[in-house]
């Protein structure tokens, strides 16, 4: 390319970007030891009151949130992603701000609704060993689907093309 | 339009992939950077030398248990150069589209006589 690309030269280059900003949300991935992991410990974790009785979810819940805590950390600091098998970490920025809405209230009614069964008193449910049930689907479809489902989900986060002028992406930009 | 426009480092299309690349995430690993746009390591470090020597990327080394690794981010620098010359291109793009309908306009009009 000279001093002053040709028309075609500088279609070529936006492709480019475009392509490389592409390869990024195809490559935010994670190791499947992890996904396994979690899958384990959520199964394990809904699970034990079947087994153990009512008294483990003492432990239980301080368990997951200890870990959800440590995993949310981990995927902030650029040593703890490695570990995860994580080599980047996307933007912000390139994320729809309608989807982080969505998600954050998503995110928000789970947590109230979690507190809610917490503290509500309510019917149990007449069907025996129905946590371990969930646990199996919960932490199957983590383990399966886990890494699938976050591509997809990314793929829908995506920041539209036309959202993002002030990146300098967007079609008639600058 | 004048060629300061562009940036003449990102002018190099190996440069520009790099950059495009870094533009995306807060922070990649020099492994992941080489896989992706298929480089060798020290090809790579090559180019990213240039652009950390311009303040365009920024390198942080570091270890993750006995390995050792590199990262590399877009500094804010590098990510207004990406802008300025993205759009750049974008107008060079608009202006040869906007000649070319100028063209097929003038040259469907009827001609009389």
């Amino acid at each position: 390319m000279t001093d002053r690309p040709t028309p075609a030269e500088a279609a070529r280059a936006l492709q480019e970007a475009e392509h490389r900003r592409d390869q990024v949300f195809a490559s935010v991935q994670e190791s499947r030891w992890v996904a396994v992991v979690c899958g384990t410990v959520l199964f394990a974790c809904l699970a034990a009151p079947d087994f153990f009785g009512s008294e483990a979810t003492r432990w239980t819940s301080p368990l997951l949130a200890v870990l959800s805590v440590t995993y949310a950390v981990m995927l902030n600091t650029r040593r703890g992603s490695a570990l995860l098998g994580r080599p980047t970490r996307l933007r912000r920025k390139e994320i729809a701000p309608r989807f982080a809405t969505i998600a954050r209230v998503i995110l928000l009614l789970v947590m109230a609704a979690g507190l809610a069964a917490a503290f509500i008193p309510h019917p149990g449910i007449p069907l025996p060993y129905w946590r371990t049930v969930a646990g199996v689907l919960l932490g199957g479809f983590v383990i399966v689907f886990g890494r699938r489902s976050e591509q997809a989900l990314l793929a829908v986060a995506r920041r539209d093309r036309t959202e993002g002028k002030d990146l300098g992406w967007a079609h008639g930009g600058r | 339009m004048a060629a300061a426009d562009f940036d003449p480092l990102l002018l190099d299309p190996t440069r520009l992939s790099i950059v495009s690349l870094l533009s995306g995430v807060q922070w990649a690993e020099f492994a992941w950077v080489r896989e992706s746009v298929g480089l060798s390591a020290s090809a790579l470090s090559k180019q990213i030398t240039t652009l950390g020597t311009q303040g365009y990327v920024d390198i942080d080394k570091g270890y993750v248990g006995k390995r050792p690794r590199t990262w590399l981010n877009l500094s804010g620098e590098g990510r207004a150069a990406l802008e300025a010359h993205l759009g750049a291109l974008q107008r060079v793009v608009e202006d040869s589209r906007r000649a070319a309908d100028t063209y097929r306009a003038t040259d469907e009009r009827p001609s009389h006589g």
